[in-house]
C-alpha cells in the first residue's frame, strides 16, 4: 500500500507545512547576526573568562584564589610587589621606617587618595583593615604572627607594633590579606562587607551575579593619574577549560585564566598571547614519616633522586614548567638554585637505598586527586624511576576533598600537591614546612629542631645577607632530608587576544588591570 | 478534566517528597566534606570542625533531614554554603535561561525531526530513508559535550556565526547566545524523535482511513495535517514527553560546556563544591519541571486525540 502512495503533492505540502518550523528556529539567530547600531561614546570593556567565581570580598575569611585575585583589583595595600616579584614598592604608603630595635614600623600614608565612592582614605581605614588582618583568628593572621597591634600616629601615619623583629613584614603587607578598605563601609555592613566592597583600587564593583558574572567599573577617583585605561571589566565564570579557550579564539573574550598546558601551542599558533607566570607554585610530594620506611632519611633521599624532573617539565607541562631546585618557588626571596638540589641520579638513589632497611625495594603508595591527569602523568614518570631501584609505586586516586581529609587526618602515605607562595618571602613556606608543633611540618612529621630554630632566627633577622645565608642552609637541609620532594615550578597560565596590552600578572595572582589597554 | 489535573497536581507532593529524600541522602553519600571544599587545602582541622558545626553537618543525618524538611515547608530552602545567599534566590534567577534553553532546544529538535521523519516516512525504503536513518543512528552515539565542542569550533571559532557561551543580555540577544547550545541538545535528542515519528507516520500512512481519504479525493494538505500528522503526532508526543528528563539532563551538561549561567551549571558547580542546599533545591526544581511536563504531555493527548478522555 505504502509503495502505491501518490506522494508527489503530499510531499510538497509536507515540506511547506514543516518549513515554517525551520524558518522560525533560524530567524532568531539570523536576526541577531545583523549589524546593530553602537550606542554612545566608546566604552572600553575587557571581558575575561575565569574558571571559577569568587566567594567573598572580605579578606578576613578568604581562602580561595578567585577571591584573592579579584580583591587585589578592588583594594590597594600599603605596599605592592615589585616587578622582580622579590621586593616591594610603595602603594598606599609612600615610605616606611623601622625602629632601631626592630619592634615598631611606621608608615607614611599617601595623601589625596580616595575610595571609589569619593570619600577620602584616612589612617583610621588603614588601622581597621590591618587590625583585622593581624587577628590570629583570621584565615591569614599567621602571616603576621609577631605583629601585636596597629595604631594611628597621626592623620598621615600609622604604626605596627611587634613582639620581636619581624623581617617578612613588608612581604606580608603586600598580600591581599593586608588589603585596605573603608572603615565606614565596614561599620555600615559588618560581615556583609563580603558583598559590598569599597576600596581605593583601580576598579570598583558594579554588579555580581553569583556563580556567573562580576562586573567591575573604573574607579573615577583613582589616585594614579591616567589609569586605569579601560572602563569596565566583565569577569565571566566559564568552568570548562575548552570553552574558555574557544571563547578566546572566537574573539568573544579578551582574556582567559587557567589555560590547559596542552593547548598553549595551539593558542599561540592562532595568534593569541600566552602569559606564563613562573615560580608561583612548586609541585611536590609530601612524605608521611609515620609510615615505614619513610621515616628513614636514606629511603626519602633515594625516592627524591628518581624523579625525572626534566621529563615532567617537558612531557607533562609541555615545556612550560621548569625543573624545581628548591622547595621554594623560583621567584621567592633567597631562593637558592645551588643549595644542593635534588637531581635525577639513579646511582645515587640506589646507593641511598642500599644503606636503608629496604635495600631491595618496597611498595610505595601515592594518593592523588581523582581526575587530575597532570598529577597522574607526573606520578607515572616517578613510578618509572622508582621501578629502576626496585620500588613499586601504587597510585591511589581519591576524590579531592576526601584526599585533603586523609592528608589532614595524617592517614596518607605520599600526598601530591602544588602549594603556592602567597608572599615573596620564604618565611611562609619554610615556616609551614618545618613547623612541627602546629601542623606536624605540613603533615610530614619531619621534626628537625635545628631547622625550626633556623626558621625562627631567619624570621627575626633583619640583615638581608644573614637571612640569605640562613635560607640557603634551610634549603640544603630540606634537600638533604627530603621530607618533601620538589618536582617542578608550575607556572600560572593566562592567554589573551593580541590586542590586549599591559597585562602583567604577578606571582601573587594580581592581574594589574590598571595598566591594561585594549586596542 | 479539572479534577484530573487537580489530582495529578496533588500527586506532585509525594513525588517531590521522595525525590528530596533520595537527593538528600545521595549528595551526602558522595565522599568529600563541604567544610574542606569551602575552606580549601590550607584549612586547619580546628577550622574545618568549626565550619562543619556552623553548617549543622555534625548533627545525625535524620535530624539534618527533618531540619531541612521543616524549613522547606515554610519555603526556606537554606543558604548556599559558598555564597551565603538564599538558595531559592540564587536558583530562581537562573531558571529563565534554562527554560529558554530547553524550549529552544525542543523547538530546534522538532524543526530537525519533523521534516526528516516525514521525508523518511514518505520515501520509505529508498536511499533517502536509508541515509536519514543511518545519519541519525550515528548521531545517537555522539556524546553531547563532544558535539558541543565540535559545533563551537566550527560555528563559533572557524565561521564566526554564533556567540559561544554566556546567557546574553535578555530577549533576542539571549536567543543568539543560546542557539549553539540549543542546537547541540537538539541534535542529540533528534535521533529518538526522528525514529519515533517515522514509525508512527508509517503506521498512519498504511492505515485504512488514509486510503479512504485518498479515494475520496481529499486535498493533500488536509490529508497531511488532519490525518497524517495529527494521528502520527500522538504517539510521538509521548516519546517527546518521556524524553524531557533526558532533555533536561542534556541541558545540565551543555550549560556547563558552554558556560551558560543556568540552573544546570549551578547544579554541577554545587555538586563539585558539595554545596548541599543548592543541589537539593535545584534537583527539586528540575524534578518538578519533569513532572509538570509529563502532565502537560498527558493533557496534549486529549487535544490531539479526541478518543482520550480524562472523565471517569
Amino acid at each position: 500500500m505504502g509503495r502505491d502512495w501518490p506522494k508527489m503533492q503530499i510531499r510538497r505540502t509536507a515540506w511547506h507545512a514543516v518549513s515554517w518550523l525551520v524558518a522560525v528556529s533560524l530567524c532568531v539567530p539570523v536576526t541577531m547576526m545583523l549589524p546593530r547600531p553602537s550606542a554612545g561614546a566608546a566604552v572600553v570593556t575587557l571581558t575575561m573568562a575565569r574558571n571559577a567565581d569568587m566567594l567573598t570580598w572580605d579578606p578576613y575569611p578568604t581562602g580561595d584564589d578567585p577571591s584573592i585575585f579579584t580583591q587585589m583589583v578592588v583594594y590597594d595595600r600599603l605596599v605592592k610587589l615589585a616587578p622582580s616579584n622579590k621586593d616591594v614598592e610603595p602603594e598606599l604608603a609612600t615610605s616606611w621606617k623601622m625602629s632601631p630595635d626592630g619592634l615598631t614600623a611606621t608608615f607614611a600614608l599617601r595623601q589625596g587618595v580616595k575610595f571609589s565612592d569619593g570619600s577620602p582614605l584616612s589612617a583610621d581605614d588603614v588601622v581597621l583593615s590591618l587590625t583585622r588582618a593581624i587577628d590570629q583568628k583570621s584565615e591569614w593572621g599567621f602571616l603576621f604572627s609577631p605583629v601585636k597591634s596597629v595604631s594611628k600616629v597621626d592623620d598621615k601615619t600609622i604604626a605596627m607594633h611587634m613582639s620581636e623583629p619581624f623581617a617578612p613584614l613588608l612581604a606580608a603587607l603586600s598580600t591581599f590579606a593586608a588589603s585596605i578598605y573603608s572603615k565606614a563601609q565596614f561599620d555600615k555592613y559588618g560581615k556583609e562587607m563580603a558583598q559590598h566592597p569599597l576600596g581605593t583600587g583601580g576598579f570598583a564593583l558594579e554588579s555580581w551575579q553569583k556563580g556567573s558574572q562580576i562586573t567591575l567599573v573604573k574607579n573615577q577617583h583613582y589616585w594614579q593619574p591616567g589609569k586605569p585605561k579601560i572602563d569596565r571589566i566583565m569577569m565571566r565564570v566559564v568552568g570548562d577549560d575548552n570553552t574558555r579557550v574557544l571563547q578566546l579564539r572566537s574573539g568573544q573574550v579578551d582574556l582567559i585564566d587557567f589555560v590547559p598546558p596542552n593547548q598553549v601551542q595551539q593558542i599561540r599558533g592562532a595568534g593569541q598571547k600566552v602569559y606564563a607566570v613562573n615560580g608561583t607554585a612548586v609541585l611536590r610530594y609530601t612524605l608521611n614519616e609515620t609510615i615505614k620506611p619513610l621515616d628513614e632519611v636514606n629511603v626519602r633521599a633515594a625516592l627524591a633522586h628518581v624523579v625525572d624532573r626534566e621529563a615532567v617539565a617537558k612531557n607533562v607541562y609541555f615545556g612550560l614548567a621548569t625543573v624545581a631546585k628548591s622547595l621554594l618557588p623560583a621567584t621567592t626571596l633567597y631562593y637558592d638554585p645551588n643549595a644542593d638540589p635534588m637531581t635525577y641520579d639513579l646511582a645515587k638513589a640506589k646507593a641511598f637505598l642500599a644503606k636503608s632497611s629496604v635495600p631491595n625495594g618496597f611498595t610505595l603508595t601515592v594518593q592523588l586527586p581523582s581526575g587530575n591527569q597532570t598529577l597522574l602523568d607526573a606520578a607515572t614518570i616517578w613510578g618509572n624511576g622508582l621501578k629502576q631501584i626496585g620500588v613499586t609505586l601504587k597510585i591511589e586516586q581519591l576524590e579531592t576533598t576526601t584526599l585533603i581529609q586523609t592528608r589532614n587526618a595524617e592517614r596518607y602515605t605520599v600526598y601530591n600537591a602544588a602549594w603556592t607562595n602567597d608572599t615573596p618571602d620564604p618565611d611562609e613556606l619554610m615556616g609551614v614546612a618545618m613547623d612541627f608543633k602546629s601542623q606536624h611540618a605540613a603533615h610530614t612529621f619531619y621534626n628537625n629542631p635545628e631547622a625550626q630554630q633556623l626558621v625562627a632566627q631567619a624570621r627575626r633577622e633583619l640583615d638581608p645577607k644573614k637571612r640569605q645565608a640562613l635560607y640557603t642552609q634551610l634549603q640544603r637541609i630540606e634537600s638533604r632530608d627530603a621530607p618533601q620532594i620538589y618536582v617542578v615550578d608550575v607556572p600560572r597560565l593566562y592567554a589573551s587576544s593580541p590586542n590586549l596590552g599591559g597585562f602583567e600578572p604577578n606571582s601573587q595572582g594580581k592581574y594589574g588591570f590598571e595598566n591594561v589597554s585594549k586596542r | 478534566m479539572i479534577r484530573y489535573i487537580a489530582g495529578r497536581l496533588l500527586l506532585i507532593l509525594p513525588v517531590l517528597f521522595g525525590v528530596s529524600i533520595v537527593v538528600f541522602m545521595l549528595i551526602r553519600l558522595i565522599p568529600g566534606n563541604p567544610a574542606i571544599a569551602i575552606l580549601g587545602e590550607h584549612a586547619t582541622p580546628e577550622l574545618i570542625a568549626r565550619v562543619q558545626n556552623q553548617l549543622g553537618l555534625n548533627l545525625p543525618i535524620w535530624r539534618q533531614y527533618l531540619h531541612f524538611l521543616g524549613n522547606a515547608w515554610r519555603g526556606d530552602f537554606g543558604l548556599s554554603f559558598f555564597y551565603q545567599q538564599n538558595v531559592s534566590t540564587l536558583t530562581l534567577e537562573r531558571i529563565p535561561v534554562t527554560l529558554t534553553l530547553i524550549g529552544y532546544a525542543a523547538l530546534i529538535g522538532l524543526a530537525i525531526a519533523i521534516p526528516c521523519a516525514t521525508l523518511a516516512a514518505v520515501r520509505r525504503e529508498t536511499p533517502v530513508d536509508h541515509v536519514i536513518r543511518l545519519v541519525f543512528t550515528a548521531t545517537i552515539g555522539i556524546p553531547s559535550f563532544w558535539l558541543g565542542i565540535v559545533l563551537a569550533l566550527l560555528l563559533s571559532v572557524k565561521v564566526r556565526l554564533f556567540v559561544l557561551g554566556g546567557g546574553g543580555a535578555g530577549g533576542l540577544d539571549t536567543m543568539w547566545h543560546l542557539t549553539l547550545p540549543a542546537l547541540t541538545i537538539a541534535l542529540h535528542i533528534s535521533p529518538i524523535l526522528v525514529r519515533a515519528l517515522r514509525s508512527s507516520l508509517i503506521e498512519v500512512m498504511d492505515s485504512d482511513y488514509v486510503t479512504t481519504g485518498l479515494a475520496m479525493g481529499l486535498r493533500p494538505v488536509t490529508l497531511l495535517v488532519s490525518y497524517l500528522l495529527r494521528n502520527g503526532l500522538t504517539p510521538f508526543i509521548s516519546v517527546l514527553g518521556l524524553n524531557v528528563g533526558w532533555l533536561i539532563g542534556g541541558t545540565i551538561i551543555i550549560e556547563q560546556v558552554f558556560g551558560i549561567p543556568g540552573v544546570g551549571s549551578l547544579l554541577i558547580t554545587s555538586i563539585l563544591t558539595r554545596d548541599y542546599s543548592i543541589v537539593q533545591f535545584v534537583t527539586l526544581v528540575l524534578a518538578f519541571l519533569v513532572i509538570l511536563v509529563n502532565l502537560l504531555t498527558d493533557l496534549a493527548y486529549a487535544v490531539l486525540d479526541p478518543r482520550v478522555s480524562f472523565q471517569r
